[in-house]
């Protein structure tokens, strides 16, 4: 009897706390907070890259961009790069060689080096010069389901590398309520062609997407008298003074990316191959020097819920990469080739921990192993006759690191971040092998690179919400950059030379977020930057003699301010304003009054779009960069610039698109980049100045028409 | 012993019926801010009174309320109008009261086909947004149906019912809906 009571009375108690119980005060807060969100917030559209978990872009300790796939699509860019050149605070470079990237007024010689470049959360690094070259990522914007972009230093959670921030692409996104196949196909200028195909399927508990694409470009017609100061140079550089550069910018890019997820694994796979011609510290002579690239990426993930407060995530990815060169320059005759490769692969352990709602815990440890790095040069005609640099047989490049970040919510209003990363790469030998082994007239040398010191790397935020339509945070990071294989090869001809240290960046950034009206939004950052221990080419003095190697000498400042404004007065009609002032000083002792090479102190972004209706859209994109200086070169004596100063550019492009064709999934689009015409100048690098002091010349007006079907 | 094994299991049936059972983090918040933006980016014809400034925009729930008092909270609030006008709330018990709803919400416990037949047989042809959260009710002639997907809260949108409401919808809430038939008229 005294059971069935208690049954009762506990049945009762029960029946007090349904299901939806919440106190008053907590039912205020959540209304507040989710009344104030946008749409895409309250649709959970969410981010992933700031802190490998997702959140929403106000929450996220750091300056962040997001580009949607509805975005691409409306704007119609045409390459990735397209895409990053109209991000706010970057802006493109093209030597001929390699496309390469400026980011809030810091620019380096080694192609994509500050930045860190994912695809489908993969870094897609080339291990020989710690960088993140355009030429290995040829993402075909029609396989981009979302860009996240997030600027300032990002090494606590992604390691070395990540100086000014990570640009994470997403090509895996897959949703069964949205069309999941697409075919299509694009004509454009410069005889540029393009396939593109997509399908994803669910099959169970089993997802997939796959993308391919094909694209060719005949590449620019651009008359070399144009970009040398003295055409008269030309003949004794093998061409007749009204050489151009047909037939020698050609590009052809092949992608496959097949992803998917089954229960608790994920699995994500690409394959990239590129063929590119360009030139090379001489202008090319015939078909112009060809740059194969091959990269191949394959990715296993685990998720596993722990407890409802804990859950691990854990990757192990094999990458094999292969760069082969076929030099053109000087003379008909003219033999050099040069090959180079490294594979390896990188495990990653994360675990996400909420003890309490008010607090998250994210930790991490990422260890990368990479072997069989070469370098092998044969250009007979400068005295480098089988020249092989490469890691000395049962060496690896070992990078190892541990994270934890903490999250915590002090209150409504105030949010705070910290956290810190250990990393370490103890060092490795390297050796350089010259003549042929077969015929046994071959040497060794070796040297060893050794930095077995701990870098310490920490970050710290705070995000306070004045009130629900005003956002600040305020953001210290620290992010290092170790030197790369290539940059340690010095070692090998002068074994004396100090080792190199990581390049250290210290980022101190304020944020402001205001939703001033359900129409009208405005995002403001102001910076400050110190760069340290930078690895310039330097003049060094061994054994009496001058010889220029690299070294930690580079000390730069920059500060400066971003501003975006997003206004959409009307549903059909979307404006976004975006201006940014940057100022970069070179801090070394004789320097301070030389102006910093590709260091815009200007870049604006203009982007608009109207749809007429549903399905028809025009939009348009601008970006101006202010002039820039070209490679000033210490080793010289007289220090020298290798070119003259550019003058800025204002690139307008028009898109327009038009969807569900026929009734069905057909649409058809047609961008046209550089609406005006406008002469783009980027200036000369210590790659091309010899042919282009007065800078290279970049795209002139262009289109790009595609046809395709969403089913 | 018994008793103590009894307690734990009436204990722990106690503790797991004050558990919500959401399967997104604070779904009906979300559904409630929801409806304000919705409003944002539909206009409603002309004629509608909602552009009667005198009168109250209407959301009406219909079945089971499933927001507690999450809507009369959130829209009590000065700041929480829908355009620019202040909200009232309604659960509608009858059909004759659904006309006079600008939003009308169906619940998940309407889930027999003839019910939803009664209401819809009233919205049709109206500027009444009708909002669903069972799968299938945008197929049937709901104008917007939310669900969840890979927790995240999506909606699709009955192109012709929409059409027949005369509800204007914006390009930016169509794209990021699912449509269910062709927005173009036949």
């Amino acid at each position: 009897m005294k059971m069935k009571k208690l049954f009762i009375s506990v049945a009762f108690l029960a029946m007090l706390f349904p299901s939806n119980i919440y106190s008053q005060d907590q039912d205020i807060k959540k209304i507040k907070k989710y009344f104030k969100m946008d749409l895409q917030q309250l649709l959970n559209l969410v981010i992933t890259t700031a802190g490998k978990k997702k959140e929403k872009i106000s929450d996220i300790p750091a300056s962040v961009v997001l580009v949607t796939r509805e975005e691409i699509e409306t704007y119609g860019y045409q390459t990735l790069a397209e895409i990053v050149e109209n991000i706010p605070g970057l802006y493109i470079t093209d030597d001929y060689w390699s496309q390469n990237t400026g980011i809030r007024g810091f620019w380096d010689y080694t192609s994509n080096r500050n930045i860190i470049i994912l695809v489908n959360g993969i870094p897609l690094r080339n291990e020989l010069s710690s960088s993140y070259s355009f030429e290995n990522i040829v993402v075909p914007v029609e396989a981009i389901d979302r860009i996240e972009v997030v600027r300032g230093p990002m090494s606590v959670i992604y390691g070395n590398g990540a100086f000014f921030g990570v640009i994470n692409i997403f090509t895996n996104q897959f949703d069964e309520k949205e069309s999941v196949n697409q075919v299509s196909a694009s004509i454009g200028s410069e005889k540029t062609s393009k396939l593109f195909v997509r399908t994803a399927g669910k099959q169970g508990d089993f997802q997939y997407v796959f993308n391919g694409s094909y694209f060719y470009t005949y590449g620019l017609d651009v008359p070399l008298s144009k970009m040398v100061s003295s055409p008269a140079i030309l003949p004794y550089l093998g061409l007749s003074e009204d050489h151009t550069t047909e037939g020698q910018l050609e590009r052809s890019e092949k992608f496959f990316n097949f992803s998917g997820t089954f229960k608790a694994f994920s699995f994500d796979t690409s394959y990239t191959e590129t063929g590119k011609e360009g030139s090379v510290i001489f202008p090319s002579i015939a078909d112009g020097t060809s740059f194969v690239t091959k990269d191949m990426r394959i990715n296993v993930g685990y998720k596993k819920k722990l407890s409802n407060t804990s859950r691990l995530e854990s990757k192990v990815c094999y990458f094999m990469h292969r760069y082969s060169a076929d030099y053109d320059m000087l003379f008909e005759e003219f033999y050099g080739t040069q090959e180079e490769g490294a594979f390896g692969f990188r495990a990653a352990l994360n675990l996400f921990i909420t003890p309490s709602p008010k607090l998250d815990i994210t930790m991490g440890m990422d260890y990368i192993y990479v072997q069989d790095v070469f370098n092998d040069v044969t250009v007979p005609a400068f005295a480098r006759n089988l020249y092989h640099y490469r890691l000395a047989d049962g060496e690896a490049i070992i990078t190892q690191s541990i994270f934890a970040q903490i999250d915590y919510t002090l209150s409504d209003r105030l949010k705070f971040t910290a956290g810190a990363m250990l990393e370490q790469t103890p060092g490795y030998t390297l050796e350089e092998r010259i003549g042929d082994f077969t015929i046994g007239n071959a040497s060794i040398t070796q040297a060893t690179f050794s930095h077995p010191q701990v870098e310490f790397v920490p970050r710290i935020a705070l995000i306070y919400s004045l009130n629900d339509r005003n956002i600040f945070k305020f953001l210290y990071g620290k992010a290092i950059n170790r030197p790369s294989f290539f940059q340690n090869i010095d070692l090998l001809f002068t074994p004396d030379l100090p080792p190199l240290k990581p390049e250290t960046i210290h980022t101190f950034e304020i944020n402001y977020i205001a939703q001033l009206s359900s129409k009208f939004t405005m995002n403001l950052s102001v910076f400050r930057n110190i760069l340290d221990k930078l690895i310039y080419r330097s003049l060094y003095i061994v054994d009496d003699t001058v010889n220029a190697y690299h070294a930690n000498v580079g000390e730069m400042g920059t500060h400066g301010a971003e501003m975006t404004v997003i206004c959409s007065p009307s549903p059909n009609l979307y404006f976004e304003l975006s201006g940014t002032y940057q100022y970069t000083q070179d801090k070394r002792a004789g320097f301070e009054d030389i102006e910093v090479a590709y260091s815009p102190k200007f870049l604006g972004y203009l982007k608009a779009s109207y749809f007429f209706n549903k399905n028809i859209s025009l939009s348009v994109t601008g970006n101006y960069v202010s002039p820039m200086e070209s490679y000033y070169d210490a080793t010289l004596s007289p220090p020298t610039r290798l070119g003259e100063k550019v003058d800025g550019y204002f690139l307008l492009g028009a898109n327009l698109r038009i969807r569900k064709l026929f009734g069905i999934g057909m649409f058809l689009n047609l961008r046209v980049s550089n609406l005006l015409d406008e002469e783009v100048r980027y200036p000369a690098t210590a790659n091309n100045f010899q042919f282009a002091s007065k800078g290279t010349i970049g795209r002139g007006r262009s289109f790009l028409l595609t046809i395709g079907w969403k089913f | 012993m018994r008793k103590c094994i009894t307690v734990l299991v009436l204990l722990v049936v106690t503790l797991l019926s004050a558990l919500p059972l959401f399967s997104i983090e604070d779904e009906y918040y979300r559904k409630a801010a929801l409806f304000k933006i919705f409003s944002q980016y539909i206009q409603w014809p002309k004629n509608s009174d909602v552009n009667d400034r005198s009168k109250p925009f209407v959301v009406g729930v219909i079945g089971k309320n499933p927001f507690g008092s999450i809507l009369e909270a959130a829209y009590s609030q000065e700041e929480n109008k829908i355009k620019d006008k202040k909200v009232e709330i309604r659960y509608i018990s009858k059909m004759e009261e659904i006309e006079s709803c600008h939003i009308l919400f169906i619940s998940k416990s309407i889930d027999k086909e003839q019910e939803l037949e009664e209401i819809l047989a009233v919205t049709r042809g109206k500027p009444i947004l009708t909002i669903g959260e069972t799968k299938g009710f945008a197929g049937k002639g709901v104008l917007f149906n939310l669900f969840i997907s890979r927790d995240e809260i999506r909606f699709e949108i009955n192109a012709q019912a929409l059409r027949e409401s005369r509800l204007i919808p914006s390009s930016q809430l169509l794209s990021v809906a699912k449509i269910v038939g062709s927005l173009e008229a036949p």
